[in-house]
């Protein structure tokens, strides 16, 4: 549109009627610039505080939202270390079980050729020291 | 340093560029919006001055804006200077009310009309002639006028006053043209070269 050869007529300026208008048009009244700049100050006022307000709830907001991603983080982190530490705990009672066990015993244990000659070997110990486990030989 | 009481940012002056001072005014800082306000006050007051050719309407209408303009400022595009977008409101709030109220005729003359110094002869014909503007440019329908206020007094381009009256800028160079036109017409006599085609 701006392009358009009437377009460019339209827009040609009258130098001489813009001279005339500007030199004789009515100038604007002077205006207490100073009392209508206090006026609007007072009257933004309520409104930038609103705006303060927001941006610090906007600050919390986001740690709020940091805080919620992060609870369930750690509290994932939290079981997950609890159940890495059980089973650390399982694995020295079994040893601990193992220790007190005849060293005779299980030596012919991880001798057999059979696979699972330790296993049977713990639960015979089991049974031994008061377990109610049926030990049937193979 | 501010008296926004909240720091959101850092501190500002009349010095500081516009993009700086309206990310501040969106987080509240009142100094920003200070700066603001002193750099643009004085257009806005004449802009809405000559779109109602009411002091106190044209005060009540910058009040109004500066108060629009923080409630949309976060639509203010901060990399664009915020003279164009905040005198687009002030021309819409401006034209709104010319629109809403009826307009009061009476209009109270300048007291700068005529400076010092000037002879009584210099003075009567000045006084003449700024009637007979006065009084042409009063015969234009109102948008037309606005346009002529916009474009030869406050020097916008047509497409800047277009988009302040909300209208199409082709619209707004038509208007501009029949103004002129008619101007010319009334004008004529005072004209030095008077009578000028204007095709």
């Amino acid at each position: 549109m701006t392009d358009n050869p009437m377009d460019r007529a339209t827009d040609r300026p009258d130098l001489a009627l813009d001279a005339l208008l500007r030199q004789h048009g009515r100038p604007v009244p002077g205006a207490a610039l100073g009392n209508l700049e206090s006026r609007i100050l007072a009257q933004a006022a309520f409104p930038l505080a609103a705006r303060r307000r927001a941006a610090r709830l906007g600050v919390a907001d986001t740690l709020a939202a940091w805080v919620r991603v992060a609870l369930p983080l750690a509290a994932a982190a939290a079981i997950v270390a609890v159940l890495f530490l059980s089973r650390i705990d399982t694995s020295a009672l079994a040893d601990a079980e193992l220790r007190d066990s005849d060293p005779g015993a299980l030596l012919s244990a991880l001798e057999s050729d059979d696979g699972s000659g330790l296993a049977h070997h713990v639960i015979a110990s089991d049974a031994v020291s008061g377990g109610a486990v049926d030990l049937e030989p193979r | 340093m501010t008296s926004a009481g909240f720091s959101t940012g850092p501190p500002v002056d009349d010095t500081t560029d516009e993009p700086g001072l309206v990310v501040q005014v969106q987080q509240g800082n009142s100094e920003a919006y200070a700066v603001l306000v002193r750099r643009h006050l004085p257009r806005a007051q004449r802009i809405a001055w000559r779109l109602l050719r009411h002091r106190e309407d044209a005060e009540d209408v910058v009040q109004d804006a500066f108060l629009r303009a923080l409630e949309r400022i976060d639509q203010c595009d901060p990399t664009r200077s915020f003279g164009p977008w905040f005198f687009r409101i002030v021309a819409t709030t401006a034209i709104n009310r010319h629109r809403s109220a009826k307009r009061r005729e009476t209009e109270e003359l300048s007291d700068t009309d005529v400076s010092e110094g000037v002879s009584p002869m210099d003075a009567a014909v000045h006084g003449v002639l700024r009637d007979e503007v006065d009084a042409a440019l009063r015969t234009l329908p109102p948008i037309q006028r606005q346009l002529i206020e916009l474009v030869t007094f406050e020097e916008f381009t047509p497409t800047e006053a277009a988009g302040m009256l909300e209208i199409p800028a082709g619209t707004a160079r038509w208007h501009l043209h029949e103004a002129r036109k008619a101007l010319r017409t009334q004008l004529q006599s005072w004209l030095s070269d008077g009578g000028e085609d204007d095709a």
